[in-house]
Formats: structure tokens, C-alpha cells, sequence
């Protein structure tokens, strides 16, 4: 269990270590990936990309303003 | 030779090579050489290995969609990770652990007297390099396949035509590689940190834009786009960096960052591993 928990420790903190950009990413993508699959009208087709771009600056911002004002 | 198929081989190779190029310069220069080109030449030679067994039914074998999605997320959470830490010490809020510091100042110094620093093999640069050469390679590859396969006139001059479309791709790679050895000293006079501070906006844009095509976004202009993606992260950057500048400066350790001095946690400072993490 030890081995399994810091395995998967050491992923993690390779890959990201911070927990708001890995829940901010996932929640991004899970949204983008959703409107990919319900938009079907052209018009609308941009959607995707802004709530893609605004999802991303937003993690950044709410793990920057975190790091600034710890609870 | 089938001019048609090499010369449009030729181009649209140069756009992925570029972009595997600016990943592979990237990572050289902030985290060092031997990582990057290892990550690099892993990733030519995890080609060679898959068109050497799928050979042209690579097109069919290999996901491209889901490869540009894992890549794109990876690059996206590697990006932000590094923009996060460039940004805090743009603002002056980054306070440096002592050992850091001194670490660092050791770098510094060694670097003064023109000694080499340690070129051990770095586990994020590596990858970084790796999947990144690994995506546009596959990338070339495809492009190869179908300019090679639709530009044949008939069925017989099928393997010519991609012959064709491989020697364009092969001289699109030369052009690249030379041009990056040129542009490889410019870069290494750039401070360290602006550079890291470029490497996450890199990331980022290259991260959401694969990861975006992944998810089906059609990007406006196609790779182009990537500009623009690297023009709003950095505006989006320069705007966080004054709004943190208007917050009192406080550091984990206590110390406030006015008392430190800012010349203590200067953009120029580069990031070591254990901090990335």
C-alpha cells in the first residue's frame, strides 16, 4: 500500500503537484469535451475553444491567488 | 520525382518540425541538452520503430486524436505548473528557500568562472522533449502517408509519390535542425527566468491547442492559431503579474518580501526541480 501511495505520489508530483491546476484542467476539458459533443449547430462552434482558453486562465488564477492568500 | 508531393510534403513538414523544434530549444536551453536531445533522438527512434511495423498503415493503427488529447494535458498541467512559479516570482511574492538559494548561487558562481554545470539526464525535460518530437514526428509521418498516397497519379507510382513526399519531409527536417543550431546561442543569452516564464507560456499554448484539436476544436487559421494562443496566455500572464504586484508582498517563511529585498527574489533566478514540485 505504501509502495502503491507513494508511486502515485511521485506521478503526481511530476506531472502537475498542484491540486487546483489538476482539478482545474480535468473540469476544463470534461466541460470542452461536452459542448464538442452536444453543440451541432456551426454557429456555436467557437464555444468550445473560448471555454477551453477562459477554463485554463482561470486555474491559473485561482491557484496563483491561493498560493497568495493560504487558508 | 513527383514535385507535387514533395514540395506540399516539404511545407507542411516544416510547420510540425518547427513546432517540435521550439519544445526541443526550450527545454535545451532552461533545463539542459542532454535531456532534451536524449528526449528527442527516444522519440525518432519510437518512430522508427512504428513505421517500421505499421509502415503505411500507420494511419490507421495509431489513435493521432487521443495522442494530440494525452499530449495536450500533460503540456497543459506541465505549462501551468511553470507559469504558476514564473508569474509569483514576476510579482516579487516567490521567496527562496534558503538551500535553493544557495544552490543556486553555487550555479551562479559556477557559471561565472565558466565551469560546467551538472548535465544529468532530467526526468521532465526528457518527456517534455520526448512526446513532443514523438506528436509532430507522427505527425510528419502522416503527412508523408497521405500527401505521398493522394498525389499519385495512378496505383504504380504509388511508392514514388512517397518516396517523393519523404525526401520532402527529410529536407524539411534539415532546414528546421539548421535553423534551430543558428538560433540555439541568441536564446542562451536570454535570462533565465524570462525563459522559463516563455517555457510555461510554450506549454500552455501548445498544450491547449493539441489538447484542444484532441476534443475536436477547429482552431481558427489551424496552426497558426498557435500565436494567438501564445499572445493571450502572455496577456493573460502580464495581467495576473500587475494584479499580484498590487497585493503586500508575504513569502511562506514568514519573511515579508519588502524586508528581503527584491534583488533577493529576482526573475533571473532560475527554478530548481524540488520547487517545480
Amino acid at each position: 500500500m505504501g509502495i502503491i501511495t507513494k508511486f502515485l505520489r511521485g506521478v503526481f508530483y511530476f506531472f502537475v503537484g498542484d491540486w487546483i491546476i489538476l482539478g482545474g484542467v480535468a473540469i476544463t476539458l470534461l466541460v470542452v469535451a461536452l459542448l464538442e459533443k452536444v453543440i451541432t449547430v456551426d454557429a456555436l462552434k467557437g464555444v468550445g475553444a473560448i471555454v477551453f482558453l477562459v477554463g485554463v486562465a482561470l486555474t491559473l488564477f485561482v491557484t496563483l491567488r491561493r498560493e497568495i492568500f493560504p487558508k | 520525382m513527383i514535385w507535387s508531393a514533395a514540395i506540399s510534403a516539404f511545407l507542411a513538414s516544416v510547420v510540425e518540425f518547427v513546432e517540435a523544434l521550439t519544445i526541443v530549444l526550450v527545454v535545451g536551453v532552461t533545463i539542459n541538452w542532454k535531456s532534451s536531445l536524449w528526449g528527442a533522438v527516444g522519440a525518432a527512434l519510437t518512430l522508427a520503430v512504428l513505421i517500421g511495423i505499421f509502415g503505411t498503415a500507420l494511419v490507421v493503427f495509431i489513435p493521432i486524436e487521443a495522442l494530440r488529447l494525452i499530449v495536450g494535458i500533460v503540456l497543459v498541467l506541465f505549462g501551468l505548473k511553470w507559469l504558476k512559479k514564473a508569474i509569483l516570482r514576476y510579482s516579487g511574492h516567490k521567496a527562496l528557500h534558503d538551500e535553493e538559494a544557495i544552490y543556486e548561487e553555487e550555479m551562479r558562481a559556477m557559471k561565472a568562472r565558466g565551469e560546467t554545470l551538472p548535465d544529468k539526464i532530467d526526468g521532465f525535460g526528457f518527456v517534455t522533449s520526448y512526446k513532443s518530437v514523438l506528436l509532430e514526428g507522427l505527425e510528419v509521418a502522416f503527412i508523408v502517408i497521405t500527401f505521398g498516397t493522394s498525389s499519385a497519379p495512378s496505383d504504380r507510382e504509388k511508392s514514388s509519390a512517397l518516396l517523393a513526399a519523404a525526401v520532402g519531409a527529410v529536407l524539411a527536417g534539415i532546414v528546421v535542425v539548421i535553423i534551430g543550431a543558428l538560433i540555439r546561442g541568441p536564446l542562451t543569452r536570454i535570462p533565465e527566468n524570462t525563459l522559463k516564464f516563455i517555457v510555461g507560456i510554450m506549454l500552455t499554448s501548445f498544450g491547449t491547442f493539441w489538447g484542444g484539436e484532441g476534443l475536436g476544436i477547429d482552431w481558427p487559421g489551424d496552426d497558426l492559431f498557435l500565436l494567438g494562443l501564445v499572445l493571450i496566455y502572455l496577456l493573460v500572464s502580464f495581467a495576473l503579474v500587475a494584479w499580484l504586484r498590487t497585493i503586500p508582498r508575504y513569502s511562506k517563511a514568514g519573511k515579508s518580501a519588502a524586508n528581503v529585498g527584491l534583488d533577493l527574489i529576482d526573475p533571473i533566478t532560475p527554478l530548481g526541480q524540488e520547487e517545480l514540485q
